[in-house]
């Protein structure tokens, strides 16, 4: 008994050393600056996006970037804190089954809810008090957490079918169904792919990848005959020719394809954009990109890209030298949540797929959203401080 | 929790997925720029400016145009285009308001006016040129209502001619975008107009301006302005004595009188009556017309046995050729008759005839004519209209007594070629190039399809026709000297900055005769004036000279309704011309239809008025200076001894009602212009009463039955158009009417004219 007792006693100090020396690793300081480096960017683009909108349909330019200034500090706060939190924490009390049942609870829940407005067709927000969220956000890190944590726990079992690919399927599908009726097309989209790319990763045989892509082909085909997402069908029909109704449903895109076309190699000028005024419906939102096309040009608007590619591969590049397999997937995961979310905006803003609806990460106004994703920046720091301990 | 590390197979496909996502995702995003950033940049660039930048023209302000004086016959104002935007229009009840409020404001149907409400589009025009007070209210009604983002205005210009029909056919008139649609304004349309500007300025999407200064602005440039050689007051003058010929001898074909510098070829007026007024060019203002045009409205609508579909029909076509006469009548009173008609010049000619054969010497001071009141001509036998012959002439006799045989015989002795070579000469086979719109072209025979019996018919001014300003250009030449000019109604041009920017040059197009024959030919037409058929033109003091005509409308004249062109040409002063005047009157139906009777007292009235003004020295005759009015002295105040001594020495004599000692009042009024002999009466007493008298008839009757007459009656008379005291003038004319009340003492005017000449 005492044995034992002293054993645990040991086994606890072990791992409080362990603790203690992840927490004095440095963080990656490229991928750091690489994040704020983009909020900034990011917020820059949005005052100049917004002001005019905000300034005529609510009398105050300043009303969107102050509140998403606030939301900036407190996630870059929250974002260092959390490099500083051992990212292993998240694999304990149960915490991945925990934020995955939270999720899918939350996503049946906003069902439940009336449409956050009139007039929209679609139900993706909750509301707390003065704060609104969608559970989706949520969702998407549930699984990439729920994913690393099973993947890096089962990984010898990730060979077999049955777990591999379709007890993980299932969990994948439960969060996709969930969205698909919301509907959130591009959110269900995104988090499908992560699993699939968790999966991928995780060691699922490629033959049994195959099977999974042919299973995917049959499900979307399924979804379209069912018609549960005619909604997106009809955006699909004018993706590809956004002039049949240049006033109704083209008119988004058109007009995103104005201010991008207008950008030309230089572009406008920051604070320049004509299209912002109340042209591009809602430039702040998703479409933010084609108004940073039309102020910072070409140049401007492959910069950026660069700048995202570099926090994408500096993501990775953490997440191959994480100390352990469920850190290096959870990096993974987070990076190319943001990589793929970023690829499928500007996509969608050039109107070379079918407008989705999906934000743009740092550029695109969302409080809420801004804090899970500086948030989660946080946990891929949190990894990159546990590799560089480890490399010493 | 195991602790193991990432396997190598995590790794690749960590890197085959980052590879795929920075090809697919990123590389893919990036070819999408390229392609509509580079590639199709201009096209999105093009489609965005086209929906952001919006272009309003700013109407340029059209150049003033100024008589000779720098009087404004025709200059533009600001005037305000109202407008809605339907698209912004709440509600029914805010329709309404706006329908309500504006048909109210601007005079409008407010059905109409709703109806526009209605549409959704951005810009609909409620109504154009309203004028500034009008736009003022509507103003006021937009900052009550708070419909500032609904209803706007927009600066534009409006023509204003301030005199009115004031040489409205020469002037012409703008259509509704200020364009210019006959005359002046239609002749220098180009530098009148101006270069219209236009601002460019980015609108958001909901149509308003973007806060910031995205403005292009392109000022537009005022039209230059245009001086006329044009004179207001002898244009005045022309259209008053005009109008009254017209209507005294009720021409049924409008009429022209031109006023013409014989030296410089400036038109100094140009008369059409009746006209219109280019302030609103399209009522018909002639009551002649109007009363013809009723007509078309009453005709008869069938029988009650038709049906009620052709009743309509006939109702319709009814509609219709009003419409259509209507329209006619429209174009009619536009068209300046000086330049655009033309007529048979008839006796008038003559005087081509005339300074041909004196310039090519076939005829001289010293050739003699015989008139039997015939002449056979190939067979054709033309008669006098003298049927008893004028017998033995000299050169002066032929024109004094207008005898067509006389002038025959001299367009025989010419020949076809030589009458050809002069009537190309005086400018009869091309338009004369004077600066106006639709100046038609002459109608005659050329030396090839001109035979003997043509020859003879047009030696006397028959069988082709011409435009009046033709003729007087060609008498002009007659008179200058023998200087063909081409007439001309610019002076200068003169751009927004008022420097003179083109001055209209004497343009001389050949010399058609000689010096000497001009000289000849004025001392004859002096004589037609003073002692032969030209009589009526006489003015006193100012040596005129001229000739009458009076042309058979032939080939429109019917059996026992002959129709007539009477007119009359000349020049003053006949011993060193300045002035030329043309008169004619298309188709006079009144007792006496020659131009001796009809145009020559036009020509008169018009040159007693304008030379003086003009500057033309008179010189008067012993028998002139009686007929020259005097200016009445003013008395009033003075005693009653001195007021009859002060209007004695004017000439005039005085006539006292009351028994005071000082002139209270007199009439005519002090300044005033009375008749040499005329009677003043003075009113002494304080709460006189005027003497009433009846206005006699006046009209035909010689000078000393109408001042004895008029003595008796107790009013003065002024005589115009005669030598005061000379015989066989007959009065055909009085301003006031017999049987008028008026206050004794009063200024009756009375116009006498020949009634022995014929021609």
């Amino acid at each position: 008994m005492v044995s034992e007792q002293t054993k645990r006693i040991n086994e606890a100090v072990t791992r409080a050393k362990d603790l203690k020396k992840a927490s004095r690793g440095k963080m990656d300081m490229v991928f750091f600056a690489m994040v704020i480096i983009l909020l900034t960017v990011g917020l820059i683009m949005l005052f100049s996006a917004s002001y005019a909108f905000a300034y005529y349909n609510y009398g105050n330019s300043y009303k969107f970037i102050l509140r998403q200034a606030e939301f900036a500090v407190l996630g870059v706060v929250m974002m260092v804190g959390i490099s500083f939190v051992d990212y292993h924490w998240l694999q304990r009390f149960r915490l991945p089954w925990i934020g995955y049942i939270v999720s899918i609870g939350m996503l049946g829940l906003v069902l439940a809810l009336p449409p956050m407005s009139e007039g929209f067709d679609y139900k993706r927000w909750i509301a707390i008090g003065g704060f609104s969220f969608q559970p989706s956000e949520i969702a998407k890190f549930a699984v990439i957490l729920l994913f690393s944590y099973l993947i890096a726990k089962y990984y010898d079992k990730m060979k077999t079918f049955k777990f591999g690919v379709v007890f993980l399927l299932i969990l994948l599908g439960s969060v996709c169904v969930l969205l698909v009726l919301e509907p959130h097309l591009s959110a269900t989209v995104l988090v499908f792919m992560i699993g699939i790319i968790l999966m991928f990763v995780g060691g699922v045989k490629m033959s049994h990848m195959a099977i999974l892509g042919g299973v995917g082909a049959v499900g979307i085909v399924g979804i379209v005959l069912t018609g549960v997402v005619s909604y997106a069908m009809s955006r699909f029909q004018y993706w590809l020719d956004p002039w049949a109704d240049a006033t109704g449903k083209g008119y988004q895109t058109i007009q995103s394809l104005l201010a991008i076309g207008s950008g030309g190699l230089w572009g406008r000028g920051l604070g320049n954009s004509r299209q912002k005024y109340l042209w591009v419906p809602e430039p702040h939102n998703d479409f933010i990109f084609s108004i940073v096309c039309e102020e910072l040009g070409l140049i401007g608007a492959v910069c950026i890209l660069i700048g995202f590619g570099l926090l994408i591969w500096r993501g990775i590049s953490i997440a191959m030298r994480a100390p352990d397999r469920f850190g290096s997937l959870l990096a993974m995961g987070i990076t190319f949540q943001v990589g793929l979310q970023t690829a499928l905006n500007i996509l969608v803003v050039t109107n070379t797929i079918p407008n989705t609806g999906i934000s743009l990460p740092f550029f695109s106004y969302g409080g809420t959203s801004l804090v899970m994703l500086l948030c989660q920046m946080g946990v891929v720091l949190s990894v990159s401080r546990s590799s560089s301990v480890r490399k010493r | 929790m195991k602790n193991e590390t990432p396997t190598q197979q995590m790794w690749k496909r960590m890197l085959s997925v980052l590879l795929a996502l920075l090809v697919l995702g990123f590389g893919v995003s990036g070819v999408s720029l390229l392609n509509i950033m580079i590639l199709n940049g201009n096209k999105y660039a093009t489609l965005a400016a086209e929906q952001q930048l919006s272009t309003t023209t700013i109407d340029a302000t059209r150049g003033t145009i100024y008589d000779c004086n720098g009087i404004e016959l025709a200059k533009s104002a600001t005037v305000w285009t109202v407008y809605i935007t339907p698209k912004d229009i709440e509600n029914d009840d805010e329709a309404r308001l706006i329908a309500d409020g504006l048909a109210e404001i601007l005079e409008l149907n407010a059905d109409d006016v709703y109806a526009q409400t209605q549409k959704n589009t951005a810009y609909e025009k409620v109504k154009k040129k309203v004028e500034n007070d009008v736009a003022d209210q509507v103003r006021t009604f937009i900052s009550d209502n708070d419909l500032g983002s609904i209803i706007g205005l927009d600066k534009a210009n409006k023509r204003y001619y301030p005199n009115g029909s004031l040489a409205s056919t020469v002037l012409g008139f703008v259509g509704d975008d200020n364009q210019g649609l006959s005359g002046i304004e239609y002749q220098y349309e180009s530098l009148l107009k101006g270069v219209p500007g236009k601002m460019v300025s980015s609108k958001n999407a909901r149509g308003s301006d973007m806060p910031f200064n995205y403005e292009t602005m392109v000022e537009a440039q005022q039209g230059s302005s245009v001086t006329l050689t044009i004179d207001s007051f002898v244009q005045y003058c022309a259209e008053k004595h005009l109008e009254e010929a017209i209507e005294i001898n009720r021409a049924t074909n409008r009429g022209c009188a031109i006023v013409m510098n014989v030296n410089t070829g400036a038109i100094l007026a140009m008369a059409t009556e009746p006209d219109f007024d280019p302030n609103d060019p399209f009522t018909v203002t002639s009551e002649y017309t109007l009363d013809l045009l009723e007509q078309y409205k009453k005709q008869p609508v069938d029988s009650e046995e038709s049906s009620e579909d052709q009743q309509e029909d006939n109702r319709d076509d009814n509609t219709t050729a009003y419409e259509k006469a209507y329209n006619e009548a429209l174009n009619e009173q536009w068209r300046n008759k000086a330049i655009s008609d033309v007529y048979d010049p008839g006796s008038v000619f003559k005087t081509v005839t005339g300074s041909s054969a004196i310039d090519e010497g076939v005829v001289n001071e010293q050739s003699t004519f015989g008139c039997p009141g015939y002449i056979v001509i190939a067979g054709t036998r033309y008669h006098c209209h003298h049927r008893a012959g004028h017998g033995h002439q000299n050169l002066f006799n032929i024109f004094e007594n207008s005898c067509n045989p006389a002038f025959i015989e001299i367009g025989q002795r010419l020949g076809v070629t030589r009458f050809y070579k002069y009537f190309k000469a005086f400018g009869l086979t091309q338009k004369t190039g004077i600066d106006l719109p639709g100046e038609a072209n002459s109608i005659y025979y050329t030396d090839e399809n001109m035979g003997p019996v043509e020859l003879a018919s047009e030696s006397f001014g028959q069988t082709f026709q011409i435009t009046p300003i033709q003729m007087i250009t060609a008498v002009c030449a007659i008179a200058n000297g023998g200087n063909l000019v081409t007439p001309h109604v610019l002076k200068e041009v003169t751009d927004i900055e008022g420097n003179i920017t083109r001055t209209e040059e004497v343009s001389v197009v050949r010399q058609v005769i000689s010096k000497q024959t001009s000289e000849l030919m004025c001392k004859m037409l002096r004589s037609v004036v003073e002692n032969g058929s030209g009589k009526n033109a006489y003015v006193a003091g100012y040596r005129m000279g001229g000739k009458t005509g009076t042309s058979q409308k032939i080939s429109e004249s019917t059996e026992g309704a002959m129709k007539y062109v009477a007119s009359f040409c000349g020049f003053a002063p006949a011993d060193h011309p300045e002035y030329a005047i043309i008169v004619m009157v298309d188709e006079p139906h009144g007792g006496n239809t020659y131009g001796s009777a009809v145009a020559a007292p036009v020509a008169s009235a018009i040159m007693k008025e304008i030379l003086p003004y003009l500057g033309v020295e008179a010189v008067y005759t012993q028998d002139e200076y009686a007929n020259i009015n005097t200016t009445v002295p003013t008395v009033e105040g003075t005693s009653v001894e001195s007021a009859r001594q002060a209007i004695s020495a004017a000439g005039l004599s005085s006539r006292v009602v009351g028994d005071g000692d000082k002139v209270i009042a007199q009439n005519p009024i002090g300044g005033s212009t009375a008749p040499t002999n005329g009677t003043i009466v003075l009113y002494t007493e304080q709460d006189y009463q005027p003497e009433k008298v009846t206005v006699p008839d006046l009209t035909n009757m010689g000078v000393s039955g109408v001042s004895t007459t008029a003595a008796s009656a107790g009013v003065n008379v002024e005589i115009v158009g005669v030598v005061s005291g000379s015989s066989g003038a007959i009065s055909y004319y009085q301003d006031v009417a017999a049987g008028t009340e008026v206050d004794r003492g009063s200024v009756i005017k009375v116009n006498f004219r020949y009634s022995d000449s014929v021609e």
